[in-house]
C-alpha cells in the first residue's frame, strides 16, 4: 500500500500549492508506513515461530454482523424507526440465543422495548430524517 | 480570579442540568465498565452524537462521568471475575482477583473504589493548575513548534506498546494518511478521493471513532456469542456474575485503609505524570503504579495474593489519568489518549477548539469544566458506595441482548448527526478495520490519535515551510522545537525501557 502511495505521489496528478503541496503529507505518510513495514518484514524473517492468525478466525461471524448492521440501516430506513428497530433487534437477539422456546419471550419484550427507546430518542432528542417509510 | 468571572463559573457547573449531566455519566460509566467487553472508552464514543444536542458544560460533563466511572467500573469486574472491565483495570486483576478468591471481595471492591476516587481528584486537582499555565507557554508556540509537538506526540504514541512499535507506528501513519482524504486545506484540490464524490468532504471524525472504539469490539464480541452459541457454550460472565454475587459480607475496616495510603500516594503521583503524556494511559500507568507500590511496599511478597495494596496503587494509578489526560489536550490542542481524543472530538462538535486559545477564549466554560470534575470525584465516591452491592450484578447482562442494542444505537447515533447513509458505511468500514486491526495485534488508538493529529500536522509543517520558503531546515532551527524532539526522545528511550520492565 505504502509503496503504491509512493508511485501514485511521484506519477499522480497532484495540483501543486504552497507549503511543499497537497502531497507532502501523504508522502511523509507513505514512507514512515514503508519503513514500519520493512522493520515488521526482518523481524518476521528473524523470528524463529511463524506468526499465525488466531485459530478459529471469526471472519464469518464478523462479516455476518457487519452484515446485519447495514440491514439494520436500511431496515429502519425503509420499514420506519420502530417497526424496522423491532425486526432487526428481533433477528440478532434470535440468531445469538439458545433455540429454546423459553427465550422468545426474552426477544419480544426486549426488541420491544429497544424500539419504543429508539423511537423516543432518535424522534425527539436527536431526530434523524428518514426516507418515507412503509410504517413508522 | 475576578469575582464576577469565579460566580459565573460557579453558576454554570453547579447549573442543576450539569450536575444532572455528571451523576448520570458517572452511574452510566461504572455500570458500563462493569460488564466485559464494553467499556468507558466505547460508551463515550457511542453518546457523541448526543453531545450536539446539550451545551458544553453539561455535554463534557456527562463524557467525563461516563470516563470517570469506566475507570472504577472496569475493576469491578477485574476484581469480581478476574476479567478487567476496561484495559486500565487490567493490574487490578492481579490483586484483586485473588483477594476475591481468597474470601473478601467487598473489602478488595472498597479498596478500589477510595483508591480511585483519590487517585482522580489527584489527577483533577494537577490539570487545574497546571494546564492554564503550559497554555500560556503554548500561545508563544509559532508552526514550527507545533508541528515537533504533534510529530512527537505520534511517535511516542507508536512507540510506547511494547513488543508493538512498528505496527503501532504503522497504524499512526496510517491514521494521518486516512484524515488526507477530501481536500487539501491550502489549495482546494482534491486527493485521495479515487473520484468518489462522498470522499471530497473527508471522512467524519465521529463515524471513525465510533467505528473504531465501539463498534469493532462489538462486531467481535457478537462473533465470539454466535460461535459459543454454536457450540452450547452460553457459560459466560452472566454465571460468573451469580456465582460471584454470593459472598459480598466482608468490610474494610478504618486501620486496613490507612495502611493503603503509601500506595494510593504512589499510584496516584504515577498516574497523573503518565496520564499527562501523549500515548500513555491508564493502562502502563496501572501497571508501572502496581510495579513501582510493590517495590516500595514493606510486604512486597503478599502481592499477587490479593494484597489490599496491590489493589490500591493500580487502581489509584489508574483513575489518576482521568484528569491528567486532559492536560495536553487543554493546554497544546493534543489528545493524550483515545479517551482524550473522544473529549477533543466533544469539543470540536461544540465550536470549540482543543488548544492554547481554548482557556483564554472559553475561561468560564473551562473553569466550571474543572469544577464539576473536582466534584464529579465526590459523586463517584457516594454513588458507587451506595450502588456497589449492585453493580456486580450487572454482568448478569447476557451479551447477545446488550450488543444487537449497543450496535444499534452506534448506527442511529452516527446517522443522527448529519442524516448522510455515507457516514454508516465509514462506520461499518471503521469497526471492520478496527476488527482487522485487533486480530492482528496491530493497536488501535495510535491509529485513531493519528486520524485527529493529522490536519494540525499538516497545517503546522506547510505553514512552516511557507514562512521558511520551503526549506526544511527551518522546521529545526527553532530552539523550542529542538528542545521537544530532544525532549521528545528522551521520554521515548524512558518509556520504552520502563514498559520492557
Amino acid at each position: 500500500m505504502a509503496s503504491a502511495g509512493l508511485l501514485h505521489v511521484m506519477y499522480g496528478d497532484w495540483r501543486s500549492g504552497p507549503g511543499g503541496g497537497a502531497w507532502t503529507v501523504p508522502l511523509i505518510a507513505y514512507v514512515a508506513i514503508l519503513i514500519a513495514a520493512l522493520v515488521l518484514f526482518s523481524s518476521a524473517i528473524r523470528r524463529d515461530e511463524a506468526e499465525t492468525f488466531p485459530e478459529r478466525s471469526p471472519a464469518v461471524a464478523v462479516a455476518g454482523a457487519a452484515i446485519w448492521s447495514i440491514a439494520f440501516f436500511y431496515a429502519v430506513q425503509f420499514l420506519g424507526l420502530a417497526v424496522g428497530t423491532f425486526t432487526a433487534v428481533s433477528v440478532a437477539i434470535f440468531m445469538l440465543s439458545p433455540r429454546q422456546p423459553s427465550t422468545w419471550p426474552k426477544i419480544v419484550v426486549l426488541a420491544a422495548a429497544t424500539s419504543l427507546s429508539f423511537w423516543l430518542l432518535f424522534s425527539l432528542l436527536a431526530p434523524i430524517i428518514l426516507r418515507r417509510p412503509l410504517f413508522f | 480570579m475576578p469575582f464576577d468571572l469565579l460566580s459565573g463559573v460557579l453558576e454554570l457547573a453547579l447549573s442543576p442540568a450539569v450536575i444532572l449531566a455528571v451523576l448520570t455519566g458517572i452511574v452510566l460509566g461504572v455500570t458500563v465498565g462493569a460488564i466485559p467487553g464494553i467499556s468507558g472508552d466505547m460508551a463515550m464514543a457511542l453518546l457523541l452524537p448526543f453531545v450536539f444536542t446539550l451545551d458544553p458544560a453539561p455535554a463534557i460533563g456527562l463524557l467525563m462521568g461516563v470516563y470517570k466511572g469506566g475507570l472504577f467500573g472496569g475493576s469491578i469486574s477485574a476484581i469480581m471475575f478476574g476479567v478487567p472491565g476496561t484495559p486500565g483495570a487490567a493490574a487490578t486483576v492481579l490483586d484483586g482477583y485473588a483477594a476475591k478468591q481468597a474470601g473478601y471481595p467487598n473489602k478488595a471492591l472498597h479498596t478500589g473504589l477510595y483508591a480511585s476516587v483519590i487517585g482522580d481528584f489527584t489527577g483533577v486537582l494537577i490539570l487545574v493548575f497546571v494546564a492554564a499555565p503550559l497554555a500560556l507557554l503554548a500561545l508563544k508556540f509559532g508552526p514550527r513548534e507545533f508541528f515537533a509537538l504533534y510529530l512527537v506526540s505520534i511517535v511516542i504514541i507508536a512507540a510506547i506498546d511494547k513488543g508493538r512499535v512498528a505496527k503501532g507506528f504503522a497504524a499512526a501513519w496510517f491514521g494521518v494518511l486516512l484524515a488526507m482524504i477530501g481536500r487539501d486545506p491550502f489549495s482546494g484540490a482534491e486527493r485521495l478521493t479515487f473520484g468518489i464524490p462522498d470522499f471530497g468532504a473527508g471522512l467524519g471524525l465521529i463515524p471513525v471513532l465510533i467505528g473504531l472504539f465501539a463498534v469493532s469490539e462489538i462486531l467481535l464480541q457478537a462473533a465470539r456469542t454466535w460461535q459459543e452459541r454454536l457450540q452450547n457454550r452460553e457459560q459466560s460472565a452472566s454465571e460468573l456474575a451469580q456465582a460471584a454475587a454470593r459472598n459480598t459480607t466482608d468490610r474494610l475496616s478504618w486501620r486496613e485503609f490507612r495502611k493503603l495510603w503509601r500506595s494510593i500516594g504512589i499510584g496516584g503521583a504515577t498516574g497523573t505524570v503518565i496520564g499527562a503524556l501523549p500515548g500513555a494511559g491508564a493502562t502502563l500507568a496501572g501497571f508501572l503504579s502496581y510495579g513501582l507500590a510493590q517495590r516500595l511496599s514493606t510486604t512486597p511478597d503478599k502481592f499477587g495474593k490479593g494484597s489490599l495494596e496491590g489493589i490500591a496503587a493500580p487502581e489509584a494509578g489508574n483513575s489518576a489519568t482521568a484528569g491528567a489526560t486532559l492536560i495536553p489536550l487543554f493546554a497544546f490542542g493534543i489528545p493524550g489518549s483515545g479517551s482524550a481524543a473522544l473529549i477533543g472530538a466533544a469539543f470540536m462538535m461544540q465550536g470549540i477548539s482543543p488548544g492554547p486559545t481554548m482557556i483564554e477564549e472559553n475561561m468560564i466554560i473551562v473553569y466550571a469544566i474543572f469544577v464539576l470534575l473536582l466534584y464529579g470525584s465526590l459523586f463517584n465516591l457516594a454513588t458507587s458506595t451506595l450502588l456497589l452491592p449492585h453493580y456486580a450484578k450487572i454482568a448478569t447482562l447476557e451479551p447477545r441482548f446488550v450488543l444487537p442494542v449497543v450496535l444499534g444505537l452506534a448506527i442511529l447515533g452516527t446517522y443522527a448527526t448529519k442524516n448522510t447513509a455515507f457516514d454508516v458505511w465509514v462506520l461499518v468500514g471503521a469497526g471492520l478495520l478496527g476488527v482487522a486491526m485487533r486480530i492482528t495485534g496491530v493497536p488501535v488508538a495510535p491509529l485513531a490519535l493519528g486520524f485527529i493529529l493529522g490536519p494540525g500536522l499538516e497545517r503546522a509543517l506547510r505553514q512552516s515551510l511557507i514562512l521558511g520558503h520551503n526549506d526544511w531546515s527551518y522546521l529545526f532551527l527553532s530552539p523550542t522545537a529542538a528542545s521537544i524532539y530532544i525532549v521528545g526522545l528522551v521520554a521515548m528511550i524512558l518509556f520504552m525501557r520502563a514498559a520492557r520492565h
